[in-house]
């Protein structure tokens, strides 16, 4: 037992520590995937693998480390792992990892010869082998299909990187030295926080170290619970549709939830949802309770400090066998769909129970992928890769934004003068669709149209959307948003494309419209008219 | 030409500082009282009281100003009614931005907002023209119809009007002839474009840079020109009034009432320099500058000479993408506020008192502790003679508020409550500084800490122990040491070209081509400032980049000596240093050319060579009592109160202790002792 000001300065520190390694890692990872995009996480982890301290960057690498690090212990066994060992996993159904190109580096500290923590960081790889360039094949029907799996394994032996675990990574991915790059700044940065857990165990004394984690894990526990307790008795019901899983076009895919709450107790019950998909949208359970947490979070409103704590306040249950709960070989590597679905789901019940919850749906997320030909002689190929946000939701004291990401995605866009400098592409047009947001007393943010040019021929294009079916849903009465949408030469031979469709051949002239979806409204509309005519 | 009468002032929120050197070359300064409503009327009467010492007007040979305006007007959003000509189909890039959050909590914010557009959608006018990525026009500007338009700008009450075309860095011609109809459809109103504000690539970074620089033009230039009058009606008659930049140099009044966005970290940009001024005449090159206030804390690391520059950043979630001074500002000061909360745990900030209703020590009304509190009760902080002017510390009622509002709730003793709030405060800068020390591969063993402002001297010796540093420096005039910065700054303009090409194709005569160009800007520019061409001093420097990185580093380039290979090497060095790595195969960027002319002004002296600054009289320290952590136990001391003036150089003096002047107090913690240097600064280290 600490005192709370002993609590508070440990934890500060602790807070430091992963900033600390966040920051060494957005500093030597290789690939811009870290250093620009910061798709990258950093945590302390107790011996028993629950989350100690963690910088958030992106909100889903919440439920990452702990089932991560339990498979290292599973398969090790505590006495397996040594010091000077590193581990490395990335398979999301024995690790937690949301898709295969999400590496995770795990080092052991021990201080005094005792297993004491964990550091362990994730980031996102640019390519980890699999039939397409970047491992995400929206075609993909089984993991097999989408890069390289490494379960539980030990890369590092007494300081040494194993030659062999390189050699494999080097010969199977399209992009051998940004992966191994990344991979070492990972490694890097574990030693960062290993260092420090030392000199502070040394300065303050493990057993303090260790107290002054416990208490906190419990106190945000206890902070959640508290302001749950607020909330009024209930259980509500969810639910959100996605387009479809990709392979088998036009059907729509349900996630369900059922929320209850009873004193400070709160559930998330996903019985309901889909079974598991053919195409590539199925996400682990790790992921469901990061995407609750995310929800939890937004609904109290409160700072609180990242540990373990927020994962244990609330209880999951997911149903083997289905979306949310797939088991092999279920492909997964376009989990982001879901993931927005599962926290408009449950934010849908919750806002039922905590008026803080309710917020219209936004559009999700959707990236569009141009592959142009290299000059002659040059090998492989260039690619162009964007990520676009749309309208998002309203809630009953602000307006949805003009494209702007919600929930867990947070990519930043390209600039148009950078994409046409570096690519045979022009942008034709960029504008905001005015007015398009779903109406409400605080209405939806407006979608955007982005229109392509391609400037050669040869372009291969693929589209990987969302929400060109299923409107983003209005709240308390406010409107829904509306669907977007992406066309192939608008004019008279124009082809309306579907959500997710790859390798469209592109000539020179050949035009690419998207129009983003764009955010629900909340709130009625106040009618004058039915005003003047009530009173 | 011997230099006469240097004059500096940096307008703060609450106080303008004021240095000077007289004719006879000794530094003075005072502070007078900051008129928020119209600022220049402070810094007029600041230069009156000089005038008034008997400072003769006519002798003034510079006068150089850090000023908030620009800072507040956008903090406030009280600037112009703006109207936005952009390329026509591109209004998105105004509005979706980044199209991202924030990192941190705001991810989890369901109601995000961002910071209110400055230009109303109705105020957005588009222009029929296009300009594509080479520089080629892929669709003529239609004059007729750009007239039209702009003509329905008229009666609009419009009162500074933004231009930012797609690729105008690389070819200006539209903007221009916008431009022109615009000086004759609404003559008088200042235009910005683009291409004269920041010729970068990226057009959402630029247009908003332009965005805020239109936005400020009509205060900045009433405030401006205003002042400068009022100089002129003081009898003074020097043409070298000078406005402290972003980028650490200064430029005249008339340029910057043109420019004023790049002023936003004016302010700041002192401090900065002013540290690694000290720094270099100490001989020290590693350095962190630490201005710590009553709300924040101002902090940059520099290795070496100059100081860190970045090319882009962000005031209240606003982008602005104009070289300047890399300071990071930590929500910590004297006035933040610690408190127990329903679960009995311990905040310290990041909410503050601000500077009213301040500190319960001040006996304005606030009753929840403050850092400041802390330091008061626990004997660190007595009745300075500042604080005194203005009021006097209330010490128990500061006790009464730890007490009540912290110990009983936590269940400790008030000392440890308030050691405690002292001990977290100090732990998050420190970890705020190893986290900026890490993001730039440094290691702090050997940095010095200058430690500056109102309360920057109170906690640096505890910072720099738990950061393990070298030594804490406290200069002679630490609640001055940004006016001090600014009288130390020279004048310095950047011309830049943005010209994006594949390293490997560019030829030796493609460099010297465009540097020349750019050099010769820089050259007429500093003539017009009034320099000869021995006071100038030019960098050029190239922007590169690995292909698909979203910034560039810059190298630094000697006109005669430019070839590929070497700029190849010089940048995967820059590269390995500061990220930890270099990718030597990947194919090498040119984005953009870079000439900075820097006119040097001659000093009459240096103004942090201060020397001893000992009394004449030998007097004795005065006994207080205070409570410092020892080994985790509230411990009783008595320490030593010394008045900076009477230390005597050439004596070490063992911690605990304080040093009370003027403007602040520096506590030196048990274990640590004190010495001043040759230059009159206090340093503090470790005594083992």
């Amino acid at each position: 037992m600490v005192d709370s000001i002993t609590e508070e300065i440990l934890n500060a520190s602790l807070a430091g520590v992963v900033k600390q390694m966040q920051e060494a890692l957005f500093r030597t990872g290789f690939s811009t995937i870290i250093r620009e995009s910061h798709d990258a996480s950093c945590a302390v982890l107790t011996p028993d693998g629950r989350v100690a301290s963690q910088h958030i960057v992106l909100p889903l690498h919440l439920g990452v480390f702990p089932v991560s690090v339990r498979a290292i212990i599973e398969a090790y066994g505590p006495t397996g792992i040594e010091p000077g060992d590193a581990f490395l996993i990335n398979h999301p159904y024995i690790g937690g990892s949301p898709h295969a190109p999400d590496m995770c580096v795990i080092v052991p500290v021990f201080i005094d010869r005792n297993l004491s923590f964990f550091v362990a960081s994730i980031a996102h790889k640019s390519d980890i082998g699999g039939p397409v360039p970047g491992s995400c094949s929206g075609k993909a029907t089984d993991i097999y299909s989408e890069g390289m799996h490494f379960p539980a394994i030990r890369f590092v032996q007494n300081g040494v990187v194993s030659v062999e675990v390189e050699s494999i990574i080097r010969t199977n991915s399209r992009t051998p030295d940004l992966v191994m790059g990344d991979i070492r700044g990972q490694l890097g940065c574990c030693h960062v926080g290993s260092g420090r857990l030392q000199e502070l165990s040394a300065k303050y004394g493990y057993r303090k170290l260790v107290d002054a984690i416990e208490q906190r894990i419990v106190a945000v526990k206890k902070i959640i619970h508290s302001e749950i307790s607020l909330w009024p008795d209930h259980e509500a019901v969810g639910d959100r549709l996605m387009d479809d899983d990709g392979i088998i076009i036009g059907v729509p895919i349900k996630v369900a939830v059922v929320v209850k709450k009873q004193g400070s107790n709160l559930s998330f019950d996903f019985s309901e949802t889909a079974d598991q998909a053919k195409g590539p949208i199925n996400i682990r359970p790790s992921l469901v309770r990061a995407a609750c947490a995310y929800t939890v979070i937004a609904s109290i409103g409160r700072s609180i400090t990242v540990n373990q704590g927020i994962l244990d306040a609330f209880d999951v249950i997911t149903r083997p066998g289905s979306l949310l709960e797939p088991e092999l070989p279920a492909p997964m590597n376009t989990y982001n769909p879901t993931v927005h679905a599962v926290i408009n789901a449950g934010l849908d019940a919750l806002g039922q129970i905590a008026p803080s919850s309710r917020r219209a749906d936004g559009s999700d997320s959707r990236s569009l992928i141009f592959g142009f030909q290299r000059k002659k002689n040059a090998p492989g190929s260039a690619i162009s890769y964007e990520i676009f946000a749309g309208g998002s939701g309203a809630t009953a004291e602000t307006p949805g934004l003009p494209g702007c990401h919600v929930n867990q995605t947070n990519g930043r866009i390209t600039p148009i003068e950078i994409l046409e400098t570096e690519y045979p592409l022009r942008i034709r047009q960029f504008s905001v669709l005015k007015e398009t947001g779903g109406k409400g007393s605080s209405q939806g943010g407006d979608a955007f149209r982005r229109e392509y040019e391609s400037l050669t021929n040869g372009t291969q294009f693929s589209i990987r959307s969302s929400r060109h079916q299923i409107a983003p849903r209005g709240v308390s009465g406010g409107e829904d948003g509306r669907p977007g949408q992406a066309i192939l030469n608008p004019g008279s031979e124009q082809r309306e494309l579907a959500s997710r469709e790859i390798n469209i051949p592109l000539d020179a002239g050949d035009i690419v419209r998207l129009d983003t979806p764009s955010g629900g409204g909340c709130g009625q509309v106040f009618n004058m008219q039915q005003k003047t005519a009530e009173a | 030409m011997l230099a006469k009468v240097q004059i500096a002032v940096d307008t703060g929120g609450t106080f303008s500082d004021f240095t000077y050197f007289d004719v006879a070359g000794d530094l003075h300064s005072f502070k007078v009282p900051s008129t928020p409503e119209s600022p220049e009327k402070a810094v007029i009467n600041g230069l009156r009281k000089i005038i008034e010492s008997g400072v003769v007007a006519d002798d003034v040979e510079i006068f150089i100003h850090g000023t908030t305006v620009g800072t507040n007007t956008l903090l406030q959003e009280h600037g112009g009614r703006t109207a936005l000509l952009i390329t026509e189909g591109f209004d998105a890039v105004y509005e979706v931005q980044e199209q991202a959050r924030p990192y941190g909590s705001e991810i989890f914010n369901l109601k995000y907002q961002r910071p209110k557009l400055l230009v109303d959608r109705s105020d957005v006018v588009e222009i029929p023209e296009r300009i594509g990525s080479q520089g080629e026009v892929v669709r003529g500007l239609d004059l007729a119809e750009a007239r039209k338009r702009i003509e329905a700008l008229k009666g609009q009450d419009i009162e500074a009007i933004a231009i930012c075309f797609l690729f105008s860095f690389i070819n200006s011609d539209h903007e221009k002839a916008v431009q022109a109809i615009v000086e004759e459809v609404l003559p008088g109103i200042p235009v910005t474009l683009s291409s004269g504000i920041c010729p970068f690539i990226r057009e959402y970074y630029r247009l908003s840079t332009t965005v805020i620089n239109a936005y400020l033009t009509p205060k900045m230039d009433r405030y401006l020109s205003g002042l400068d009058n009022e100089m002129s009606g003081l009898g003074i008659k020097t043409n070298k009034r000078y406005v402290m930049q972003s980028n650490g140099g200064v430029a005249s009044i008339s340029n910057t009432a043109r420019r004023p966005v790049s002023t936003l970290m004016s302010g700041l940009a002192g401090g900065v320099m002013a540290s690694l001024k000290i720094l270099e005449q100490a001989g020290i090159s590693s350095g962190i500058s630490f201005d710590m206030g009553g709300t924040s804390c101002d902090v940059a690391v520099s290795e070496g000479r100059s100081a860190e520059i970045r090319d882009r950043f962000e005031i209240d979630g606003r982008h602005i993408c104009l070289p300047s001074v890399q300071v990071e500002t930590l929500s910590a000061g004297g006035g933040t506020l610690a408190w127990v909360d329903d679960l009995s745990q311990l905040h310290v900030g990041p909410e503050s008192a601000g500077a009213v209703p301040g500190p319960v020590a001040y006996g304005r009304g606030g009753d929840t502790p403050t850092v400041t509190d802390c330091n008061v009760a626990l004997g660190y902080l007595g009745n300075r003679a500042e604080v005194a002017e203005h009021l006097t510390l209330d010490v128990s009622a500061a006790k009464a508020a730890i007490s009540e509002k912290l110990a009983i709730p936590l269940d400790l003793d008030e000392a440890t409550a308030a050691l405690g709030v002292l001990k977290v405060i100090d732990i998050k800068m420190s970890e705020a500084i190893r986290a900026l020390a890490t993001s730039k591969g440094l290691d702090l063993r050997d940095f010095t800490l200058v430690s500056f402002g109102g309360a920057g001297p109170l906690h640096s010796s505890r910072i720099m122990r738990e950061l393990n540093l070298k030594q804490v420096l406290v200069p002679a005039m630490p609640g001055v040491t940004s006016a001090l910065g600014l009288l130390e700054a020279d004048v310095r303009h950047e011309f830049i070209r943005t010209r994006p090409n594949a390293l490997n194709d560019l030829q030796p005569s493609d460099f010297s081509q465009t540097l020349g160009k750019l050099r010769a800007e820089a050259i007429a520019q500093l003539s017009v400032d009034g320099f000869s061409e021995e006071q100038m001093r030019m960098e050029m420097q190239l922007d590169l980049r690995y292909q698909g990185q979203g910034y560039e580093l810059s190298v630094d380039v000697e006109m005669d000596t430019i070839d590929v290979a070497y700029i190849r090497k010089q940048f995967d060095a820059i590269h390995a240093k500061k990220f930890g790595h270099a990718a030597l195969t990947q194919p090498v960027e040119l984005m953009a050319y870079r000439v900075i002319g820097i006119g040097v002004t001659e000093r009459k002296n240096s103004a942090f060579n201060k020397g001893p600054l000992n009394s004449s009289e030998a007097s004795q320290a005065i006994i207080r009592e205070a409570v410092f952590d020892v080994d985790g136990v509230p411990t009783k001391f008595e320490l030593p109160v010394w008045q900076r003036t009477d230390l005597s150089q050439g004596s070490n003096y063992d911690g605990p202790l304080v040093i009370e002047q003027a403007d602040t107090t520096t506590l030196i913690v048990p274990g640590q002792y004190v010495f001043i240097d040759d230059f009159g600064n206090l340093i503090v280290r470790e005594t083992d």
